[in-house]
């Protein structure tokens, strides 16, 4: 059995915004720095900076600090997890199922 | 919710929709079977299923170590459908499970388990873009 995984909630949060996916899809395609991230949103750099901090307290990505330059890359570590989860998930349905049908047929 | 990941597994089971719907919301026989290995306990297994109703289960190992799924029923029509939130204790993530019951006879009923709500379809297209994106840019570099 896998315990709930509190990075999980960190994941879910950090995804649940439109934004922070926008940011995401962006460093998919290469790292930025935050004012590279800020221009094509239309927002202020503190506000990527708030997205960029839920978005590293999730794994979903890795900050390099360079000077006065922040740096943001997509880290892959989050994803694993995302799908570590739901494949127990499907382990966890098909070992219920069997044992269902298990005691379905002994009756 | 088409960005999430759904998880759906289908399976027939030898017994009509009434006996297979009682395995899931009767707290007895629920008991009977909520539990994943020999070696695990169901210490509590409530299900109150009518809409806005609540079910709890607990599973615990040899350890005494607990697993906790609870959640609330959003839909409730008797040996068709299930509907209810599912979210394990200690954690904040809410996903949604349908169960549809399908009679195929009198002695056999084809039940689908809808799982959803998990963010990992995204964030595989995701992780292909970025793979992508690394390979260009090593290509580049090279």
């Amino acid at each position: 059995m896998m315990p709930a995984n509190p990075q999980l909630d960190q994941i879910f949060f950090a995804l649940s915004d439109s934004t922070r996916r926008a940011i995401l899809v962006r460093l998919a395609e290469g790292s930025a720095t935050i004012g590279e991230l800020a221009k094509p949103f239309n927002i202020s750099k503190p506000a990527v900076t708030k997205h960029m901090k839920i978005l590293e307290r999730a794994d979903l990505i890795d900050r390099v600090v360079q000077g006065r330059q922040h740096t943001c890359a997509l880290s892959t570590s989050a994803l694993k997890t995302a799908e570590d989860w739901i494949n127990f998930h499907r382990k966890f349905w098909e070992s219920r199922f069997d044992s269902l049908e298990k005691l379905l047929k002994e009756q | 919710m088409n960005e999430y990941e759904t998880l759906v597994i289908k399976r027939n089971f030898p017994a009509s929709c009434e006996r297979l719907y009682a395995m899931w919301t009767t707290d007895e026989l629920l008991r009977q079977w909520f539990c994943p290995g020999e070696d695990m306990t169901i210490p509590v297994a409530e299900a109150d299923a009518r809409e806005g109703g609540h079910y709890l289960i607990v599973m615990e190992n040899k350890d005494g170590e607990t697993y906790s799924p609870s959640g609330v029923y959003e839909t409730v029509v008797p040996n068709e459908k299930l509907v209810f939130t599912w979210k394990w204790a200690d954690s904040e993530v809410v996903t949604r499970v349908t169960l549809d019951f399908r009679a195929i006879s009198d002695q056999e009923t084809e039940l689908t388990l809808t799982h959803e709500g998990f963010p990992a379809a995204e964030m595989r297209e995701l992780h292909a873009e970025g793979w992508e994106g690394c390979l260009s840019r090593l290509a580049k570099a090279a």
